[in-house]
């Protein structure tokens, strides 16, 4: 069953946001809620494959970035990278998972769909749970 | 656009993917194809990250994964440790070169590189399409 579409709205095209985040289980959910918000969602683990997909021809509209993570530079480094190389391209960073979660809530508000697919808290919740499982089986012998 | 999902049961939830790449440029060309294709992607640097998303509840179908990466396992050992502790995935390599397999039967699937993405569907849809063996 298909719903009625609302009468002239067109949503507009994708943008493409690349996320980079190091730790896989958050960039994993981040990444799985932006896209069924809409939009095309490249992937970075770190500043450093951020730069080479920013170099490439990879047409990134937004960056969402973690602020701490390994590697050459950290998020602050990426951001300045792109504030002299990148003018006019939106940096996001954040700190934290609920800053992610807000910040991808943010976005998908602003997104290509005309509804949000889950409550972003939901994005929240199922980071903490994966979190936590990752903990518990750390602490196992 | 060919859908993957080779079930007639329009029900049916995309395959997932987990492709595991420590090449960005590789890794995000691999998994826009597959995604274009129809598939759910899950990305990963490393085995380590591969092996952090299968330890969660995420239901993976096919594992797909280079050979040489950093950490503490290379794609061999990821692919060893996935088909036993695993069992039900469905488990592709890539790679520019065939490398020892420490026993016969690990892998459902070896794929060169550099790959060709409509190959690496079809390879994909044909393991799917053989359900649990």
């Amino acid at each position: 069953m298909t719903e009625p579409a609302a009468p002239s709205a067109q949503p507009p095209p994708a943008s493409t946001i690349l996320v980079v985040e190091d730790e896989v289980l958050i960039r994993m959910t981040i990444c799985q809620y932006l896209r069924e918000c809409g939009y095309s969602v490249v992937e970075a683990v770190n500043a450093d494959e951020a730069l080479q997909v920013l170099k490439s021809d990879v047409l990134i509209h937004i960056v969402l970035s973690d602020v701490a993570m390994q590697g050459s530079i950290d998020g602050f480094g990426l951001a300045k990278w792109i504030r002299n190389n990148k003018k006019g391209l939106e940096v996001i960073l954040v700190g934290s998972p609920e800053r992610a979660a807000n910040a991808a809530a943010d976005l998908c508000e602003d997104g290509p769909m005309l509804a949000k697919p889950y409550e972003p808290q939901a994005v929240l919740e199922v980071i903490r749970r994966h979190l936590g499982l990752r903990q518990d089986r750390r602490g196992q012998t | 656009m060919q859908v993957a999902n080779c079930d007639p049961s329009p029900s049916r939830e995309p395959a997932t993917i987990l492709v595991v790449e420590d090449e960005v440029l590789i890794r995000l060309m691999i998994a826009g194809e597959l995604r274009t294709a129809g598939f759910t992607v899950i990305e990963a640097a490393s085995a380590d990250e591969a092996v952090a998303v299968l330890k969660t509840s995420t239901k993976i179908d096919v594992l797909m994964t280079d050979i040489r990466m950093p950490g503490s396992m290379d794609g061999v050992e990821l692919a060893a440790l996935a088909h036993s502790t695993w069992p039900g995935i469905k488990i592709i390599v890539a790679s520019a070169y065939n490398p020892y397999w420490p026993t016969s039967v690990i892998i459902d699937a070896f794929i060169g590189k550099p790959c060709n993405p409509d190959r690496l569907v079809d390879v994909i849809k044909e393991l799917l399409s053989k359900g649990s063996q």
